[in-house]
């Protein structure tokens, strides 16, 4: 279930529980404090702590992805533009409790604009 | 919320900045990111299976070939004209070539390169599995395009042997008041010339022959 609320910060050792909350003031961590790499070109790795367990996670940026049809054909357009805006998540492994079999985090989740800037 | 944020880490050629996304998350973003995830968690196994089965399928295909070849037909290269028989070369290389080519591309795609990394390159297993599966998918379309070019060749080959002319071979030419008869000699049987001609077997009396002439081919 998804909802709102701030920041759950751990403190007291434990493992933070799964929820699939967001909050304005993640996105301006994740764009303070996430570093930009670009291994490849169309392949970008953004890298910092999860705002909300902040555990250090990656976060693979691309142009395209392999697939059997060309659904995906109109997302490889628009990353031609130099600005676009992104979906994040918390993608850790850290252990939380109630969280689904197939996903991944700490349900933490966000959206960052990437601004390309051509040198 | 925060101003946007100094330009971050970057490639020689682009920075990127970021900042916050405008207004706010909506569940339908995480479902999206975790699609997203998902797909890119799986996109290197996916890559592998397509490419062994593409690199079963186009092996099968090129098997059935060989078996259509080896159906009729002429099957001796040395049986055709030479130019045409130096084409039939030529096209049974080029075939063998991108045979090779498509095979070692396709095993490339469903098996991947057999090299070491550094350790110090992987910075990120996920970004680094995502760039091997773009490499991949490349190379299976490399890999069909090559071995698919292969069985056109293959067949233009088998085509050529085929429907080919026959390669020339020298004949007699024999003229007589009878008339002139040319073609190669099959006996000779007191005195009478047996021909093998386009219409068949043809006698030739020598002792009433006024010339006998070595040719390159029969008119």
């Amino acid at each position: 279930m998804a909802e709102r609320h701030n920041a759950a910060m751990p403190g007291n050792g434990e493992p933070l529980p799964y929820r699939e909350v967001t909050n304005e003031e993640y996105a301006a961590l994740a764009a303070r404090q996430f570093t930009v790499e670009e291994p490849k070109p169309g392949t970008l790795i953004l890298r910092g702590p999860c705002p909300r367990c902040h555990a250090v996670i990656d976060i693979p940026v691309v142009g395209g992805i392999f697939r059997t049809s060309r659904l995906l054909g109109g997302n490889l357009r628009a990353r031609q533009q130099a600005d676009y805006v992104e979906p994040m998540m918390c993608t850790c492994e850290e252990s939380h409790l109630g969280r689904p079999n197939d996903v991944v985090g700490c349900g933490a989740y966000w959206t960052l604009t990437l601004s390309r800037q051509d040198r | 919320m925060s101003p946007a944020t100094p330009p971050k880490r970057s490639s020689a050629t682009s920075t990127y900045r970021l900042s916050p996304g405008p207004g706010s998350a909506t569940i339908a973003d995480l479902r999206t990111a975790q699609e997203r995830d998902r797909m890119l968690r799986t996109e290197l196994t996916r890559v592998r299976a397509a490419a062994g089965a593409w690199r079963n399928g186009l092996g099968a295909l090129l098997v059935a070939l060989v078996g259509f070849g080896l159906i009729k037909g002429r099957s001796d290269v040395s049986q055709l004209a030479p130019t045409w028989a130096a084409w039939v070369g030529l096209l049974l290389l080029l075939a063998l070539a991108l045979g090779a080519l498509g095979a070692l591309l396709l095993i490339r795609a469903a098996h991947g390169r057999p090299a070491v990394t550094e350790i110090r390159a992987l910075s990120s297993t996920r970004a680094a599995d995502h760039i091997e599966a773009l490499a991949s998918t490349a190379a299976m379309r490399w890999g069909i395009a090559s071995t698919l070019g292969c069985a056109l060749l293959l067949v233009a080959a088998v085509g050529a042997t085929w429907y080919g002319p026959d390669r020339d071979t020298p004949a007699l030419q024999v003229t007589t008041p009878a008339g002139t008869a040319c073609g190669s000699a099959v006996r000779l049987d007191h005195g009478v010339l047996v021909l093998k001609t386009k219409a068949g077997e043809v006698t030739s009396d020598l002792t009433a022959a006024s010339t006998i002439t070595a040719v390159a081919r029969c008119p």
